[in-house]
């Protein structure tokens, strides 16, 4: 047995994980067998049969609005380097109005990722970040540009905190963002009509918290469950 | 207490081998009645049944051939005795008219 596929083995619990590589050296299969047997184990462990709907809708939506997330926090730093080099004010105000977008949506995301039972939560903080962590490995720019693929992980992390936290933050924090989503999207209303990236910001707002407020409504499991 | 097809296989084939019932010879035993399950099916099977309260298991003693480590010992309660007889005879109370009820035997 490899040391890679005892690391692997670390992932099942104590006990388990004892019969199991004992199991699996008894019966003498391959160092590839093993591997795949203890990921396919670890897979059924970590994706509980009990995980109901509302857990892969909520990974679905991770893995659709990171990369989203991800492509909007690159184009507002790439925007505000040009608009505050102009020193055109409302092209600076603009840029602020769509930073506040970004982090509300990005707040939405993380309080959804935590609303869930733990090892659903993990699963989709990873969805959230991989996109970035990718994209950043992908970008040859300066370090500047590089953070900004980040930026949406700062609210994404304190939404997942106070997610964490508990339910009665959660609702305060839900019933604050869902005011700021209200106000946010009339003021971009205008916008939408005369066409440009506010489209896609405003579609980017709109699905975390129609999604955050249908899974609060219907009672999401809490992390701590 | 309704059980499903591959828990009612587990349940046989460690009534079966009684006191010598843990993943590994369930698994060979398995795949000598031409069942091929991995160890990690097993294993989700056997949390099922003992979440159930038809298998109760202990760590047995840990021993070379398994590099040192314990066996996961597997023995059947009473109510899986009585889940396994009520499946085994339901499948043939099913299956005495069926066409390859003849054939099978």
């Amino acid at each position: 047995m490899t040391r890679s596929l005892e690391a692997l083995a670390r992932l099942l619990p104590c006990e388990e994980r004892e019969a199991i590589l004992g199991d699996l050296c008894e019966s003498g299969v391959s160092n590839l067998d093993t591997g795949l047997e203890l990921l396919a184990l670890i897979v059924r462990r970590w994706l509980p049969p009990y995980a109901g709907v509302g857990d892969w809708v909520c990974i679905a939506f991770a893995v659709i609005i990171s990369p989203l997330l991800v492509g909007l926090s690159a184009a507002l730093f790439a925007q505000a380097s040009l608009e505050i080099h102009a020193g055109s004010f409302s092209g600076v105000v603009e840029l602020l109005r769509l930073s506040a977008l970004l982090w509300v949506a990005s707040l939405w995301v993380g309080i959804a990722a935590m609303s869930r039972a733990w090892n659903m939560a993990v699963l989709t903080a990873i969805a959230i970040l991989v996109p970035a962590i990718a994209c950043a490995f992908r970008c040859h720019g300066s370090g500047l540009q590089m953070g900004s693929l980040f930026f949406f992980a700062i609210p994404t992390i304190y939404g997942a905190w106070i997610g964490y936290r508990g339910r009665h933050d959660q609702r305060v924090w839900l019933m604050l963002t869902l005011l700021l989503t209200l106000i946010l999207t009339l003021i971009t209303g205008p916008p939408i009509f005369s066409g440009g990236y506010t489209i896609l910001n405003a579609s980017l707002l709109a699905a975390p918290a129609l999604y955050c407020w249908s899974i609060k409504s219907f009672g999401a499991r809490h992390a701590h469950s | 207490m309704a059980i499903g097809e591959f828990e009612y296989l587990l349940l046989a084939v460690a009534s079966s081998l009684q006191d010598g019932a843990y993943g590994a010879s369930i698994r060979k035993r398995l795949q000598e009645d031409g069942q091929v399950r991995s160890i990690g099916a097993i294993h989700t099977g056997l949390d099922r049944l003992e979440a159930k309260g038809l298998i109760v298991t202990r760590m047995g003693e840990p021993t070379a051939e398994r590099g040192g480590r314990a066996k996961r010992m597997v023995k059947v309660t009473a109510a899986g005795v009585r889940a396994a007889a009520d499946f085994y005879k339901m499948i043939s109370v099913a299956s005495r008219d069926a066409r390859w009820a003849e054939i099978s035997r």
